[in-house]
């Protein structure tokens, strides 16, 4: 068994030997994250004491089933992330071993300040990933936002120091016994503003039309997808294992949560650019996970992210190829890139029936896409039903009802997207070949087929759905305020 | 067989065709001809003593003689249209989807039929929905279905909900035991009736939500067209018959006031079928578009079969049941005339064709036997129905619903009558003269079909005998009564052979003297009424312009509840469009601003 510091260590390490050693640093990080993905399936469960301090102080790792199958998870879509785009990859091989190594932080920390520090490292390794895209206004524009994030985070986390006098997650959770008073609500909204920016609560998130809108084959599965979900578990984390949330504090969250469920559901059906209808589709299931965390559906919460990534993963990956897609010309292959056309292509209808060209690329899209409207064969289904079953055994019958409202929006944005990629012609005449767009794209056949495996994985999972189920179970009894602990299943589920 | 086995090896299968189909389009269209029609035999072997027993968790089955009636009727319609795909496998963009979508939609209706919980239903029902949801943009639309897709799922949702609301109260999914336990608060179970009643009102294509109807119906595929409004739709109703009669809704409603000695609530659903009829009527009336019409059709039809549940005694469930029987073959057969039609001449307007009966003989004959049926004429199986529901009616004093039943049934004459004078009859197009009778394969469905409607007008009693003993699986108290060839109502009994035989000797008559009447002299069809003019404007001189200009007039400015709902769309467009442009700029100064107003907010809210 191996230590779970490793997992935040060792890219650590690499990526300042990947500094001295120049040349190697492709391979380099081909072993960071290789190393990686093998060993988070062997580390320690458990507290893992940095430097042996006496717990409350020092720097604690706590590795428990919550944050071990998120780590699994993490590490594992990590990996595969930098072998589909080792192509791509050539200035920022360092800064990715950084990401890697804040994030692992980020999941495992069991310490507010230590978690700052993850969340300022993991976060300046996302603006240098952003930053390849050359759309440094949008660049420019998360950063802002994201440093004033941390620095209410940072606040918050000082205000309940000096009440709390510990920063220890544990010891936090124990003295925390109510937020009645100002003195104790406040903190706990200043850390919630500091998570909402990057966990895209709106108004925190007006970052991120620019960052995903514009995002490739790297970085949209990056922020999109991985970020994201790390981000929402960490947010799990601290809002249903630490803090205590009186009724009031937790209405007022819940707000601004369904505010973020709606309006990127919303915002996503208003527009038809196909990267867009994703990042504001993963906004809307952003404030999904949250508001099922706020309110202590831990379990589920984790389910939805865990679906939320797998789908993003796949589906930015796929928008960041399409959209680079250029016509077949014979003059040059890079032309399109001399005339700056490469960003004319986010539109549907631009790429319509470009599906029928690459029908593997397709199915995957086709199956991550259904997966997310949550129909039945494929896993987002049961995550819904599960998402409501929870919601009406406690009684609740006004959240399952905006729930599903946006989730019918949420269909018809996806519905319309998905028949438009595979059929191509004008309203009123038939789907045929000859309307097929011009349009082209290079896929490597590795990516291809990466991609429809997760695809089919989340297929498999929605035939029989228990094995994620029972995990996320696991997981949401780790945490404290967890209240979910019924599914429906479909092994011995409930009739 | 089990149903479970049956179901797992459609969806199999479905899969397995797919690949077929990507290796030999032929072989996997015929895969779909053999696999629903062994589905079909399979069925009719077993009858209703299939067993339901084996299970997989959740996936529990019952089998009910309901299911295995309107499985039969799936299965007859899925069956048949099957022979087509073969020739329609050249011109749908994906074939291989096609076919496996195909497959994958008939095990999701089985699977609706025979669930044993919500849950079970569920699943099915949503895998019909984005199966066949994904069939209908090959077509002509793709906006289609996307207003399919969106108003089946606001269905299915309401109809979630309403599971869980009772799952949530009596603590059980299973569809028997929860509709039995809300019995004891009527509250509870009007509200779960109304919201699993959205469901069925939108499949069935119930104003206000029949819009689906003519834009899927008249954009899928020309094969798939007739499942949609011969199967599918069909779904819708076995959803009414099950909630209604398993709650029962009329012990439910008894302590609410009556109208015409119905409860209020029953009433006004009714009146929506009563709604659904006329408009559905009126609105095919003037369509150009053969397959739009047909659609229509399908919305007034849907009301009947409304009303005729609703009723609730045994008359007009029969009636009902028969009526689902009749129109689902009778609406799939016209379907797949006007489909072999297109397949000869690559349109399915009105306007664009004629004289058809000249080319296609046998499609007329087949087209003109399903109208028939579907205006209720004996001796079709459409007239059994209609004459059930009309005693039923009487029986229970409905003036205003039995008004609008006999404005749909008159309205049917003149709206099926457009596409027989204007596309059969009529005259024919000269780019049509080398047109020829649809291929075998299509002919043999078309004439099977016709047969079964022909054949249970003439002899309905063991029809009827079947609805009975799915009125007292359903717990009905008093069943429908039939001897030998009769079947016996309160204000008179119906002898169908009889009036049949009437029909015959009429026919015979008729057909005596077309025989030795001399016979008429063939002109050339163009001559008979340009009398050698030319023609500036030929579309203005065509038999289907302004078919039945006078009468559209009259609702010419009628309100358009598409409009409506467009806005709607849009309202919700527009607040999305608002909202990217307030929140999400690109310019860091606006972000911060909202951000440290949210903050106050929230740090205010806790006064407020």
């Amino acid at each position: 068994m191996i230590r779970p510091v490793l997992l935040v260590v060792l890219p650590l390490l690499i990526a300042f030997l990947s500094v001295m050693f120049k040349k190697q640093t492709k391979p380099l990080l081909l072993i960071a994250v290789l190393i990686n993905a093998v060993v988070v399936f062997v580390i320690d469960k458990g507290e893992y004491i940095i430097g042996n301090h006496m717990q409350p102080y020092g720097i604690v790792l706590n590795v428990d089933n919550y944050s071990l199958y998120a780590l699994i998870v993490l590490n594992v879509l990590f990996a595969l992330l930098v072998l589909l785009n080792l192509a791509k990859i050539t200035k920022i091989a360092s800064i990715l071993m950084i990401a890697l190594g804040g994030l692992n932080g980020l999941l495992m920390t069991g310490d507010l300040f230590n978690l700052f520090v993850f969340l300022e490292i993991s976060a300046i390794a996302a603006f240098m990933i952003v930053a390849t895209n050359k759309k440094l206004i949008h660049v420019f524009n998360y950063m802002i936002i994201g440093i004033v994030g941390s620095v209410m985070y940072l606040f918050g986390v000082i205000l309940l120091y000096s009440q709390y006098g510990t920063l220890n997650m544990n010891k936090m959770a124990e003295l925390m016994t109510t937020t009645g008073t100002p003195a104790t609500y406040i903190p706990i909204i200043m850390i919630f503003g500091g998570l909402a920016v990057e966990t895209k609560l709106l108004p925190f998130n007006g970052w991120v039309k620019g960052v995903l809108g514009n995002s490739d084959s790297l970085v949209g599965p990056m922020i999109g997808s991985i970020y994201s979900g790390v981000m929402l578990i960490v947010f799990g984390r601290l809002f249903t294992d630490v803090f205590v949330l009186n009724d009031q504090v937790r209405i007022l969250l819940s707000v601004i949560a369904i505010v973020t469920l709606i309006a990127g559901e919303v915002s996503a059906f208003s527009t038809m650019k196909l990267r867009e209808i994703l990042l504001y589709s993963s906004v809307a299931q952003s404030g999904l996970a949250v508001l099922l965390f706020l309110n202590g559906y831990g379990s589920i919460a984790v389910l939805v992210v865990f679906a939320n990534v797998l789908a993003k993963f796949i589906l930015f990956m796929l928008a960041g190829v399409m959209t680079n897609s250029h016509k077949k010309s014979e003059h040059t292959e890079y032309e399109h890139i001399l005339n700056n056309t490469v960003d004319n292509h986010d539109d549907i209808s631009t790429l319509a029936g470009i599906f029928v060209k690459n029908p593997l690329n397709g199915v995957a899209f086709s199956v991550a896409s259904l997966s997310l409207a949550s129909l039945p064969l494929f896993f987002g289904f049961f995550v819904k039903i599960n998402v409501l079953y929870s919601m009406f055994l406690r009684g609740d019958y006004v959240l399952p009802a905006i729930i599903l409202a946006t989730s019918l929006v949420e269909g018809a944005y996806i519905i319309r997207m998905l028949v438009v990629l595979w059929n191509p012609g004008k309203e009123g005449e038939k789907a045929t070949k000859e309307a097929v767009t011009s349009l082209n794209y290079e896929i490597d056949q590795l990516v291809c087929m990466v991609l429809l495996l997760i695809s089919l994985s989340l297929v498999a999972l929605g035939i029989s759905p228990d094995l994620a189920i029972d995990r996320a179970d696991e997981a949401g009894a780790d945490l404290e305020y967890n209240i979910s602990t019924e599914y429906v299943e479909l092994e011995g589920g409930k009739e | 067989m089990t149903i479970l086995t049956i179901i797992i090896a459609l969806i199999v299968l479905s899969f397995a065709t797919y690949y077929i189909t990507k290796i030999n389009n032929q072989v996997g269209a015929y895969t779909t001809v053999v696999v629903t029609l062994a589905a079909l035999v399979i069925f009719l072997l077993e009858g209703d003593k299939l067993s339901g027993a084996s299970s997989i968790g959740i996936l529990r089955f019952s089998v009910t003689p309901l299911a295995w009636f309107f499985s039969i009727i799936m299965l007859i319609v899925y069956s048949m249209v099957a022979f087509f795909n073969p020739y329609w496998m050249k011109k749908i963009l994906h074939p291989g989807a096609y076919n496996m979508l195909f497959l994958l939609s008939l095990a999701g209706t089985i699977g609706v039929f025979f669930a044993e919980n919500f849950i079970v239903m569920f699943i099915f029902w949503e895998i019909v929905v984005w199966a066949s949801m994904f069939i209908i943009p090959f077509g002509k639309s793709r906006t289609a279905s996307v207003v399919y897709y969106a108003m089946s799922t606001f269905g299915s949702f309401t109809f979630l909900y309403a599971i869980f609301m009772l799952y949530a109260n009596y603590g059980t999914f299973v569809i028997k035991d929860s509709l039995e336990a809300a019995k004891g608060d009527a509250n509870i179970a009007i509200a779960a009736f109304i919201l699993m009643l959205l469901a069925g009102f939108i499949k069935l294509g119930i104003f206000p939500f029949h819009i689906w109807l003519p834009m899927a119906h008249g954009n899928a595929p020309d094969t798939f067209s007739p499942i949609l409004s011969g199967g599918l739709v069909k779904l819708g109703a076995f959803l009414t018959i099950l909630i209604t009669t398993l709650l029962p809704i009329h012990e439910v409603t008894k302590d609410q006031a009556y109208i015409f000695g119905v409860p209020i609530l029953i009433y006004v659903l009714m009146i929506f079928g009563a709604i659904s009829i006329v408009v559905g009527t009126l609105m095919a009336i003037k369509q150009d578009d053969a397959k739009k019409l047909l659609a229509y059709s399908s919305v007034a039809n849907g009301g009947y079969i409304l009303i005729g549940i609703l009723l609730y005694d045994e008359m007009a469930l029969s009636g009902a049941l028969i009526h689902i029987f009749g129109h689902a073959i009778a609406s799939a057969t016209a379907f797949l005339t006007i489909a072999a039609v297109s397949y000869r001449t690559g349109t399915t307007k009105m306007s664009e064709l004629g004289g058809m009966i000249h080319k296609m003989p046998i499609t007329y004959v087949v087209y003109l036997m399903a109208i028939i049926s579907m205006a209720g004429i004996p001796p079709m199986t459409g007239f059994i129905s209609k004459w059930l529901l009309f005693q039923a009616l009487a029986d229970q004093g409905m003036f205003f619903i039995a008004t609008t039943m006999f404005f749909g049934s008159i309205g049917s004459f003149l709206y099926v009558f457009r596409p027989l004078s204007v596309l059969f009859l009529g005259q024919l197009k000269p780019e049509h003269k080398t047109v020829k009778e649809a291929p075998i394969g299509m002919l043999i469905p078309m004439v099977i079909l016709s047969g079964i409607t022909l054949f249970y007008g003439v002899l309905p009693n063991s029809l009827v005998e079947y609805t009975a003993k799915i009125e007292s699986a359903l717990g009905f108290d008093k069943v429908i009564e039939t001897s030998a060839l009769v079947i016996q109502g309160n204000n008179g009994d119906l002898h169908a052979p009889l009036i049949t035989g009437i029909f015959a000797f009429g026919f015979i008559i008729a057909l005596i003297i077309f025989l030795i009447a001399p016979k008429s002299r063939k002109v050339g069809l163009m001559d008979t009424y340009t009398a050698g003019e030319f023609l500036y404007t030929p579309s203005l001189y065509h038999a289907g312009y302004a078919y039945y200009a006078p009468f559209e007039r009259l609702y010419q400015k009628h309100p358009n509840i598409v409009a409506l709902f467009a806005a709607l769309v849009q309202k919700v467009k527009d607040f999305g469009k608002f909202i990217r442009f307030v929140f999400f700029s690109r310019w860091p100064g606006r972000g911060v601003m909202f951000i440290i107003l949210t903050m106050i907010l929230l740090m205010w809210g806790e006064k407020l």
